[in-house]
């Protein structure tokens, strides 16, 4: 019957092959289920790729890779943008998230197809597919935020709405209207792709945007703390395995990220500037300008702050999940020393005060609400390495006084 | 251009389903699925480009379609004239201007992101273009690169892409250049050569960036490559597709931009050089050997301005990074080497240069601080180098049709190279020997004989000889005749060359005879020597014995010494035996002893030689008897100055300065309009000439000059019956020799005929000679010329000794009897007039009478068997009475001298 299938797929011209392709793969998971409900298929020995009908099909009508078909050897791009459109359309008219989740696997489970899977959910944000950022989130989930794949794709997200098009960028801005989901691990992602470490600060647009949705909408970071349906992710068990329920062992959230961020932001901005004062002969303009966008920055990375804490505060403390561990903390705190160190009379330097402040709220906050467990001594053993701060030694005495 | 301020504009928020509307038409539009009008597809592409980002590779990639349309048209325009109807182009040309105001607001907007992605396609399409209708073109008229260029920068499609990738270019150079640079090359290998007009274009917009960056693209590629396969000979290397690429960039710019293609390519080398240099930039050196290999242009860079940034300190640097950089395989240093010697080969203009510096590094002699290991490395270039040219011009005998550029070049500086050959002794000279030898087999014998003529002129030292030696015996192998060729040059050269080099040329020519003599060779009659092809130039060395210069003449005589003599013409020999004779009174004149003594021996060879034919030492004798009795000369001699009370100076002022001018002019050949003489009375402001008179010589100079011009007389006289030549002795065996003077007989016909000239030159008029008694009345007139006679005698007492060597042939004296006559009636007419008592009273009289005597005394009895003694004994019978009165009263006494006077048979004629 599959010899069949892929024998009627093959007398289709190229359009049509794609959108029938599609329904037939849909039609074979739908089957599948019912037969693996019947107790017939041993999981996790769901058979190899290449014996999967699904998964051929897949292969040769969505992504024409094949080698049986010399003649079809690969897609312009404007027949991807076409068979970009057909599965845009294909996840909009699926309303059965379970479904389009199947689906979404067979296409891109194995992540071999990854170009094309960053162009779709790129164009899915700008034709706002919710089913297929949903798809794509919970993708992300099962692969880790910020391992390299996600990571990937953000980065594709974050190059064609900030920096290529950036006119584009009002779209991105609605995107946690299309799938908060989404919206909150594209933040984690993005903040494993700028880790602040040296000049690679993030795109202006892409702070201002992320300090909007935060400010608006405090529990945006904090969707990824609810797990996700089980029965959406049932049928991809077999393919992940152990790693299939991340959010059993870790929560990914972006608020570490995102904390770091402001955190490091100060110290940074600090080290720029000493840069550029070492560098003479500099004009008047210039000098201007490089004073508005630090006091821009400055301003934006403390809005920021103030979304992180709202959002850590609007936690329910009774159903609450630890999202940070002391690990983290430690981690970031060396950071911070590696950067205080370049920075000359640190204790009397604004910039250093701020991320020091920062950096106690943060502790304060994520231990008050829960998010993070640590024993009476780690703050102690946090602040040995950074200099004085008015704040951290509060927090000292107080910790020693409880 | 207005929509491209639209989208470049912020804030305009596009729904979804409108952006799935433009998506759908666009595909169907672009997919002619269904009729979407051309602008109306545009404008949906546009908006794609604004709203939809990953559209953004289908967009470009209609916009491909769109312009390749737009070319075609462009084209078919071209092809068919304009009558082909233009309703579809303006709105192709809105399209394209539209896009192209959109593309670059993006660049303008966010360089960093946008202007690879345009760059890279902009590149892509223009090659791919140019490609696809490059055949279509060519049946068209655009066959000139440079009218290439000017078609596809007329066609709006093709001259928008191309200003879309150079505001890439300029917007990305500052930051990334090798993105485009990258991009560029790549396109450069798959459509070339189609695509050199866009490099060419572009590259002469960023001529410094582009020439830079594209070396180091290419550096990079070979790096790569050759790391990849390094133990691969150099075949491979010229397959690496980005050198042939960069290669061809390179040739492109070099019309316009060749100075900066120099200085790209030098700083590229210095910047390898830095001690800081990068493992990438080490492997430079070989880089360059390789594109110079590809390219004659970049070869032409390499050996003429790269050598001179050579310094021993580089050279130590370059040494060190070889060393230095991780174990280079033996096979790869030697295939590297390879490619040098093989690059040499190939050098043109700077091929001199080149050799020269390898020369002066492998030379021990210089004071530069080197590395052993650059020494030893330039030796085996060298070396290298010889033998590959040796088996390229043997082999080319075959193939005359090779051209070897480097030999061509060094032709022209064979001179030089001779020179140093000359100049830097033997530390380089076996390799140049070898050099000259090919340059020399290659560019013909005309050539070849030059450079051995100089080679044999300049050669001063031993060294220099062998070097000679070895390049004749190389040569002969090609050019047989070559030796003849070279002298004739030689001699040629002499000739036209300024005063001062004559002598050494000479002395060249002359140790090389001198070797040719001592060596083994000699009696191989088969073989040419320099001294036999010599023997034909003998003139022409003869006219340097009047050089100003007294080295130069001293090296003229030694080499006309060494030089065996045959038969030549009697202008020759009249030429030879004129400057000869000036050169040995102007040696007389001479005060420096040595110079003399050493002079005077090579004169009496060279009269051994010339005195082989009859003819000359006739023609030596007369021109020995009238310098002797020239004016200037007499002093020498002993003779005294006929005029006096006339102021002493300088004797060599003595001499007529105008004959001397006109003699050096002899020298040298005349050259047309050119002065041949010298015609002049003085030098204007002094007045006229003062006559100088000589200060007077020792009696000791005297005497020894007297004793070398008698000395080359007798020699002159002896004829070629030396004693070192016994077979010819034998053969004039026969001929009844006269007087003999330490047991070698003189030939009698010279002394006749020396005989004859003495008379000539004493004798102030038409005189009786005859052997016959003369006439009465005839001797009654001739007092005054007895006196002239006798006066001659008095002022060159030379004349005395040639007297005296001419009575010592059996008949001779008879041939100047009227001299005999002369000083005698002058003598007896002083005797009889005499009233002293003691004849020792008037002393010069009283020798000059015992010498006469002497010489008749000499001659007496002649010899009965000739018949001039025959007709003499013939005179009339009245003078003869008192002596036979005389003999008759004293019989007894003198009988036997009897028959000596009177024959028994007094008219019986000599047989024959």
């Amino acid at each position: 019957m599959d010899n069949l299938r892929l024998h009627y797929l093959q007398q289709l011209d190229f359009p049509e092959c794609t959108k029938v392709g599609l329904q037939h793969i849909e039609e074979y998971l739908s089957q599948g289920s019912q037969r693996s409900g019947g107790g017939g298929r041993i999981p996790g020995l769901g058979g190899s790729t290449s014996d999967n009908p699904a998964q051929q099909i897949a292969q040769e009508f969505v992504f024409f890779h094949t080698s049986r078909r010399p003649y079809h050897q690969r897609l312009s791009a404007i027949q991807e943008l076409q068979v970009l459109e057909i599965l845009c359309n294909h996840f909009h008219e699926q309303r059965d998230s379970k479904k389009a989740m199947a689906l979404f696997d067979v296409l891109f489970g194995n992540a071999g197809q990854l170009e094309v899977l960053c162009r779709l959910v790129s164009m899915g944000v700008a034709v706002q597919c919710k089913s297929l950022l949903y798809c794509a989130a919970i993708w992300m989930e099962l692969q880790g935020c910020t391992s390299p794949n996600p990571t990937k794709l953000c980065k594709m997200l974050v190059d064609d709405y900030c920096l290529l098009v950036p006119s584009a960028t009002s779209v991105l801005c609605g995107l946690p209207h299309i799938s908060r989901r989404f919206t909150c691990n594209f933040m984690t992602s993005v903040t494993s792709l700028y880790p602040f470490s040296g000049d690679q600060c993030p795109p202006y647009a892409l702070v201002e945007m992320i300090t909007e949705w935060i400010n608006k909408d405090p529990g945006l970071g904090l969707v990824s703390l609810t797990p996700a349906d089980k029965s959406v992710i049932q049928k991809t068990q077999g393919r992940y395995g152990q790693v299939a329920q991340p959010w059993l062992s870790k929560v990914q959230t972006p608020i570490p990220g995102l904390a770091h961020w402001c955190i490091v932001a100060p110290l940074t901005q600090e080290a720029i500037r000493a840069k550029l004062d070492n560098r003479h002969g500099e004009t008047a303009m210039e000098t201007e300008h490089t004073n508005n966008t630090e006091s821009k920055n400055l301003q934006i990375y403390s809005k920021l702050n103030v979304g992180i804490i709202q959002t850590m505060v609007s936690v329910n403390p009774e159903q609450s999940k630890i999202y940070l561990a002391m690990q983290d903390m430690f981690l970031l705190v060396k950071t911070v020393t590696g950067l205080i160190q370049q920075i000359a009379n640190p204790t009397e330097n604004d910039s250093v005060q701020t991320a020091l402040d920062r950096l106690g709220q943060f502790f304060q906050v994520a231990k008050g609400t829960g998010g993070l467990q640590c024993d009476k001594g780690d703050l102690s053993r946090m602040c040995q390495s950074l200099p004085s701060n008015r704040f951290l030694e509060i927090l000292q005495q107080q910790n020693e006084a409880s | 251009m207005a929509a491209a301020s639209d989208g470049a504009g912020q804030g305009m928020v596009y729904t979804s389903q409108e952006i799935q509307d433009q998506v759908r038409c666009f595909v169907q539009g672009s997919t002619y699925k269904s009729k979407v009008s051309c602008e109306e597809l545009a404008k949906s592409a546009l908006f794609l480009l604004r709203t939809l980002p990953s559209a953004r590779h289908a967009v470009l990639e209609h916009l491909c379609t769109v312009f390749d349309e737009s070319v075609n048209t462009h084209v078919l325009q071209i092809e068919l004239g304009s009558t082909i109807s233009s309703t579809a182009m303006p709105n192709l040309d809105s399209v394209i201007q539209d896009s192209s105001g959109f593309l670059m607001s993006f660049i303008k907007i966010n360089p960093g992101a946008w202007a690879p992605i345009i760059s890279s396609w902009s590149i892509n399409l223009l090659g791919h273009i140019s490609s696809k209708y490059a055949e279509r073109r060519g049946a068209l008229h655009a066959s000139g690169f440079n009218e290439l260029l000017q078609m596809w920068m007329t066609c709006t499609a093709t001259k928008t892409l191309i200003d879309l990738a150079s505001e890439c270019f300029a917007s990305l150079i500052g930051s990334s250049p090798d993105v485009c640079v990258d991009a560029l090359l790549e396109a450069s290998v798959k459509y070339s050569p189609h695509f050199d007009w866009v490099v060419a274009h572009l590259g002469s917009c960023f001529p410094q960036t582009i020439i830079t960056r594209v070396l180091m693209c290419g550096l990079k590629d070979f790096c790569y490559h050759g790391s990849s396969q390094s133990d691969a000979a150099i075949s491979s290397v010229q397959n690496i597709p980005k050198m042939a690429s960069v290669v061809g960039i390179l040739g492109h710019l070099a019309g316009q931009h060749g100075q900066d293609i120099r200085k790209a390519l030098l700083a590229l080398f210095r910047d390898s050089l830095r001690p800081d240099a990068e493992r990438l930039q080490q492997s430079t050196t070989p880089f360059l050997l390789h594109l110079a290999s590809m390219s004659s242009m970049l070869l032409h860079v390499l050996t003429t301005d790269f050598v001179h940034t050579l310094t021993p300190d580089i050279l130590n640097k370059l040494a060190y990074q070889f060393v230095q950089q991780k174990s280079p395989s033996l096979q790869d240093s030697k295939s590297l080497l390879s490619l040098v010697v093989h690059l040499i080969t190939k050098s043109g203009e700077g091929a001199y240069r080149v050799i020269q510096f390898l020369l002066d590094v492998t030379d021990l002699n210089c004071e530069k601080e080197l590395v052993p290991e650059v020494r030893a490395t330039c030796a085996i270039i060298l070396d290298t180098l010889v033998l590959d040219l040796q088996r390229i011009v043997h082999r080319r005998c075959a193939d005359p049709s090779t051209e070897l550029p480097i030999l061509q070049a060094l032709q022209s500086n064979a001179l030089k190279l001779c020179t140093n050959l000359v100049t830097h002794g033997d530390t380089r000279q076996k390799r140049l020997t070898k050099l000259l030898c090919y340059v020399a087999i290659y560019s013909g014998e005309s050539c070849a004989s030059d450079i051995l003529a100089h080679v044999l002129i300049h050669s001063r030292e031993i060294n220099e000889l062998s070097a000679f030696v070895q390049m004749t015996t190389e040569l002969e192998t090609r050019y047989p005749d070559i030796l003849p060729t070279t002298v004739g040059v030689a001699i040629n050269k002499l000739q036209q060359f300024n005063m001062l080099d004559g002598g050494m040329m000479l002395k060249g020519l002359l140790n090389v005879v001198q070797w040719e003599r001592n060596s083994v060779h000699q009696d191989s009659k088969d073989k040419i020597s320099v001294s036999r092809c010599l023997q034909d130039h003998i003139p022409a060395i003869a006219t340097q014995l009047s050089h100003s210069d007294p080295i130069t003449c001293l090296a003229a005589i030694q080499l006309l010494a060494e030089i065996r003599m045959h038969k030549m013409s009697t202008s020759n020999v009249t030429r030879i035996c004129g400057a000869f004779v000036t050169f040995f009174f102007k040696v007389l004149k001479s005060k420096d002893a040595v110079y003399v003594a050493s002079a005077l021996s090579c004169c009496r060879e060279v009269v051994k030689q010339l005195t082989r034919s009859p003819t000359a030492s006739n023609t030596l004798l007369r021109f020995l008897m009238e310098g002797a009795t020239a004016e200037e000369n007499a002093v020498l001699l002993g003779g005294r100055e006929q005029l006096s009370g006339l102021s002493t100076s300088d004797i060599n002022q003595l001499e007529p300065a105008l004959l001397n001018a006109n003699r050096e002019h002899s020298v040298s050949l005349a050259l047309p309009r050119a002065h041949s003489s010298v015609f002049h009375a003085g030098i204007i402001g002094q007045g006229l000439k003062t006559r100088a008179v000589g200060l007077l010589l020792t009696k000791e100079k005297e005497l020894a000059n007297k004793q070398a011009f008698l000395g080359l007389v007798w020699i002159c006289c002896c004829g070629n019956a030396q004693s070192q030549n016994p077979s010819v002795l034998q053969k004039d065996g026969n001929e009844p020799f006269a007087g003999t003077i330490h047991n070698i007989r003189l030939l009698p016909a010279a002394l006749n005929y020396l005989a004859k000239c003495l008379v000539e030159l004493t004798a102030p008029d038409v005189v009786y000679n005859a052997l016959h008694w003369p006439e009465e009345e005839f001797m009654k007139v001739t007092i005054e010329r007895d006196l002239q006679i006798k006066k001659t005698f008095d002022s060159n007492p030379v004349l005395w000794d040639v007297m005296d060597l001419i009575s010592t042939g059996p008949s001779s004296l008879c041939f100047c009897s009227c001299i005999i006559r002369g000083i005698m009636a002058t003598l007896i007419a002083y005797w009889d007039s005499s009233r002293d008592k003691m004849a020792r009273n008037s002393p010069k009289q009283l020798e000059a009478s015992c010498r006469l005597l002497d010489c008749m005394a000499k001659d007496n009895p002649p010899i009965p068997d000739t018949e001039d003694i025959q007709i003499a004994r013939d005179c009339d019978v009245k003078y003869t009475q008192t002596i036979r009165a005389v003999l008759h009263s004293n019989i007894d006494s003198q009988g036997q001298h009897y028959a000596r006077f009177f024959s028994a048979e007094p008219h019986q004629p000599q047989p024959q």
